[in-house]
């Protein structure tokens, strides 16, 4: 399935952001400026990725339904158009970097760990991706930047799986091995958020289908 | 005045009614126009008719900014002839009534409307103290007292103004007497800085009808260096001209302050715009003038040639004055001047050449001030927006009259088999509804395709973003950090960075419409249906429509409006050098994010645009299907349907030659853009 390509574009984006970040990290000094790098960098680059990414695993599952019997009939096929469900899934998931007061102003250690404890308990305790995919079906409203720089200051108490707790002040190594394990669990997590794009789609479509 | 344009433009309306005495005969033939598209073009005739321009006018002090306002208007308005000039914009409009309104530095507005009262207002506003004639009094105001809302400055910032001011000494002071001055004046006028005036809007009621579009702005000045307050840069970028005003002196073109002002941020953002005004030319021989012009030409070659332009305001005040006198009253007017030798030596010799006669005198008056040549530069430049905008207009005007012509003719076709063989035509529309459905599945998968090779991962959006980032990156590490003018040019090159995506963006916009017209026009010619029936015809509501969402999600307000460099912007502009690294480092960061945001904003942009393409189409087929019912059930006979029939042919007729002079009409408009 194409979407297996678009997984390793996924994996390809941050593996390859690794270095510009271990490059930050090691130009600044105080942990804040660090982190408030990291969260602008790390989540426009993957924002505009993403943004491709749906109208790729569009293209290529419409590409493949429209050659079903069923939509061999012209009215069929003009239906399925109707759905605009390209526009669906960008609505329903696409990755926003939604302005929020305390991320234009500079948001504290203290507020990361207040929203981050905050999502997690709504989320059900689960990991950061649980929270990304919490925030795009609406249950949280917390932007993107916030989430990632929650889990990466969060992760910097050591034994990296506890997210909830944040110590102010690291070694330049500690941060790096934090980072690391961020972005690998990012990515699972965006591997989740595609296989949840392809379920919506064929739950659309097969509704679509019921209905002729 | 501007004649030509407004020839254009009465003739751009009267089409318009032509327009709409043919949609109303449609109308009662049965067949409508879209709701959307009349509103549409009634919101852009309203535009057209209330046009406005705005014509801003920059120079040195005592570089005769007033007096050739004055001429331009032809009222003298503003005060000339006085020691300094304000720190004030000035702004100056058509109104019912003489009136003016004053903003002060603290916001605070006064209203005033006795004549006498406003001139007294201006003159106590736009000259200065004897004591601090020697001082640049606006800059100081500017750059120390309407930012500091009455603290006082700093050292290091009366350092940056002194550095800044150096070379506004004219009066050759020792640098300690000129800074202790310039230190006296700060502290006195500190406790009453919320007195400056900051802005003065003028309404006149012009008896010339032409002058009620224009907006003229007077700016405090810019420096020797060539640099404008904040508040003058706001204006700069949305004016559709710029003159920059030079008194032609002696031998040689000094024009630093221009070129320092055509190198600035904001004059860049309007280079298109941007007149070269040389001044006080009766003073000069006509060689000496020639040779002037052609070294600003070698100056700036960035300049058009009919850009540059040489004038006298004080003899076209003076012509103003006397143009309407008779030959007796202008002899009884110039002897005693004459006599008493108060007039100028450029005005009294024309007076002789002309034999004392007046039209000849007028003649010789008007080529010396030479100001027929600002009719006709403004004329074929300044009114280029407004060109744009009869462009589109008649765009949409003959698109529609197009679509109509095409319904029409289809009607009137069918009628015609109708009255031959009904039963025919009913199977011939049965299977052309068929053929519709099949041309909307056909338009529907081919521009899916035209949205995935813009939007896809790796598609031309993306590959574009990192283009123009790539470009930015490598333009913006290049700038010399120390030179004076670092933050300048980085501000230059975000904002060229900014109008690339936005460029690029107009381009998809003309690019995608045009692919799918493409597509269209091959599906509907197998169907033998008329494509210009079938266009979907974008009003600048869907649009607006299309943007409204993307709108409030990006910076792309905060780049555009130059809020990025907000921080700045509030140090003192002889400092910002320092501030340079601070802002270039934010904004290589922030690189990321206007590269994800235009990603965003134009994949959303296509893929709107797509969309209401195919709603478009959807509405245009139905428009046609309908328009095959409405034959099929007419239930008239034989004889009527003749009658009905003839009555559409003779509407029909109408359409071609509308149709033909709004082309020529646009042909014309074309030129100008």
């Amino acid at each position: 399935m194409y979407n297996q390509i678009v997984k390793e574009k996924i994996s390809e984006l941050l593996d390859g952001m690794i270095p510009e970040l271990e490059n930050m990290i090691d130009n600044e000094s105080s942990t804040k400026a660090i982190t408030r790098k990291v969260m602008d960098y790390f989540s426009s680059k993957v924002v505009g990725a993403s943004r491709g990414y749906i109208s790729s695993i569009y293209t290529n599952m419409s590409q493949e339904t429209l050659k079903e019997e069923v939509f061999q009939d012209v009215k069929n096929a003009n239906k399925f158009y109707a759905l605009d469900l390209d526009k669906k899934l960008i609505d329903a998931y696409r990755l926003d970097i939604t302005t929020l007061d305390s991320y234009k102003n500079g948001i504290t250690v203290k507020e990361i760990n207040k929203i981050y404890a905050t999502a997690a308990a709504t989320a059900g305790g689960v990991g950061v991706g649980g929270i990304l995919l919490g925030t795009i079906s609406g249950a949280i409203n917390i932007p993107l930047a916030v989430i990632i720089g929650g889990a990466v200051a969060c992760g910097l108490a050591s034994g990296l799986t506890t997210y909830y707790s944040v110590i102010p002040r690291v070694s330049k190594k500690h941060y790096k091995e934090a980072l690391y394990a961020f972005v690998q669990d990012f990515k699972k997590e965006l591997y989740k958020w595609v296989d949840s794009v392809e379920e919506y789609y064929n739950s659309e479509v097969e509704k679509l289908k019921n209905s002729l | 005045m501007v004649t030509n344009y407004k020839q254009v433009k009465e003739d751009v309306l009267k089409q318009y009614e032509s327009f709409l005495c043919l949609v109303k005969t449609a109308y009662d033939n049965g067949i409508t126009v879209k709701a959307k598209v009349l509103n549409s073009l009634a919101e852009l005739e309203k535009n057209i008719r209330n046009d406005q321009f705005c014509l801003m006018v920059v120079g040195e002090a005592k570089s005769g900014k007033s007096t050739f306002i004055n001429a331009y208007l032809g009222k003298e308005i503003l005060p000339m002839d006085v020691k300094q000039c304000t720190s004030a914009i000035v702004e100056i409009r058509y109104g019912n009534s003489f009136k003016l309104t004053a903003t002060y530095a603290d916001d605070r507005q006064e209203i005033i409307e006795d004549e006498a009262d406003i001139k007294r207002f201006l003159l106590d506003n736009a000259s200065l103290d004897d004591e601090y004639r020697d001082i640049p009094v606006p800059t100081i105001n500017i750059e120390i007292l309407m930012k500091k809302k009455g603290d006082l400055p700093h050292d290091h910032e009366i350092f940056d103004l002194m550095r800044g001011i150096t070379s506004e000494n004219i009066y050759k002071l020792s640098s300690d007497d000129y800074e202790r001055k310039v230190r006296k004046y700060i502290s006195e006028k500190t406790p009453c800085w919320m007195d400056i005036v900051k802005k003065i809007v003028i309404t006149y009621p012009f008896d010339d009808e032409d002058l009620k579009g224009i907006e003229i702005v007077d700016t405090p000045g810019v420096n020797a260096e060539g640099k404008v307050g904040e508040i003058t840069n706001s204006y700069i970028n949305r004016a559709n001209a710029v003159m920059f005003l030079k008194p032609l002196i002696g031998a040689a073109l000094e024009a630093t302050s221009f070129k320092k002002f055509l190198d600035s941020a904001s004059a860049d953002r309007n280079r298109d715009a941007m007149f070269l005004i040389l001044t006080r030319a009766a003073n000069e021989t006509p060689e000496n003038i020639s040779r002037i012009r052609d070294e600003a030409f070698r100056q700036f070659p960035s300049i058009n040639e009919h850009q540059i332009i040489h004038l006298d305001s004080k003899v076209e005040l003076f012509y103003n004055r006397i143009k309407d006198m008779s030959e007796e009253k202008l002899d009884e007017f110039m002897t005693p001047l004459i006599d008493e030798e108060k007039l100028d030596s450029f005005l009294e010799t024309p007076w002789y050449k002309s034999k004392f006669k007046r039209e000849e005198y007028l003649k010789r008056l008007k080529e010396l001030s030479n100001f027929a040549v600002i009719d006709e530069s403004l004329n074929q430049f300044a009114h280029k927006a407004h060109y744009m905008a009869f462009q589109q207009f008649l765009d949409k005007m003959i698109q529609e009259l197009e679509s109509i012509q095409g319904h029409f003719g289809e009607t009137i076709e069918n009628f015609r088999k109708k009255a031959k063989d009904p039963l025919s035509l009913e199977a011939e529309l049965a299977n052309k509804k068929d053929e519709l459905e099949a041309l909307r599945l056909k338009i529907n998968t081919t521009t899916s395709k035209i949205a995935s090779q813009y939007t896809d991962s790796g598609g031309k959006i993306e590959k574009k973003a990192n283009e123009v980032a790539s470009d930015y990156e490598n333009k913006i590490s290049s700038i010399n950090e120390s030179s004076d003018n670092s933050m300048e040019e980085l501000k230059k090159i975000s904002f060229r960075a900014i109008e690339q995506f936005q460029k690029y963006k107009k381009q998809l916009e003309k690019e995608i419409i045009a692919k799918c017209d493409q597509e269209l026009v091959l599906a509907s010619g197998k169907i033998n249906i008329p494509y210009k029936t079938l266009r979907p015809n974008f009003t600048a509501d869907d649009f607006e429509k299309i943007k409204k969402d993307q709108e409030e999600k990006s910076y792309e307000k905060e780049y555009t409006s130059g809020g990025c460099f907000k921080k700045a912007q509030e140090r003192s502009v002889f400092s910002q050098s320092k501030y340079f690294k601070l802002v270039r480092d934010d904004i290589k960061i922030r690189l990321q994010e206007i590269k994800s945001d235009f990603i965003v904003i134009l994949c959303d942009f296509v893929t709107d645009l797509i969309k209401e393409y195919r709603n478009e189409l959807i509405d245009n087929t139905k428009d046609v299907q309908d328009a095959y019912d409405k034959v099929l059930n007419d239930k008239a006979e034989t004889e009527d349907l003749q009658k009905k029939i003839a009555a559409l042919e003779e509407t029909y007729r109408k359409f071609a030659p509308i149709i033909e002079d709004a082309e020529l009409l646009k042909r014309g408009v074309d030129k100008h853009v």
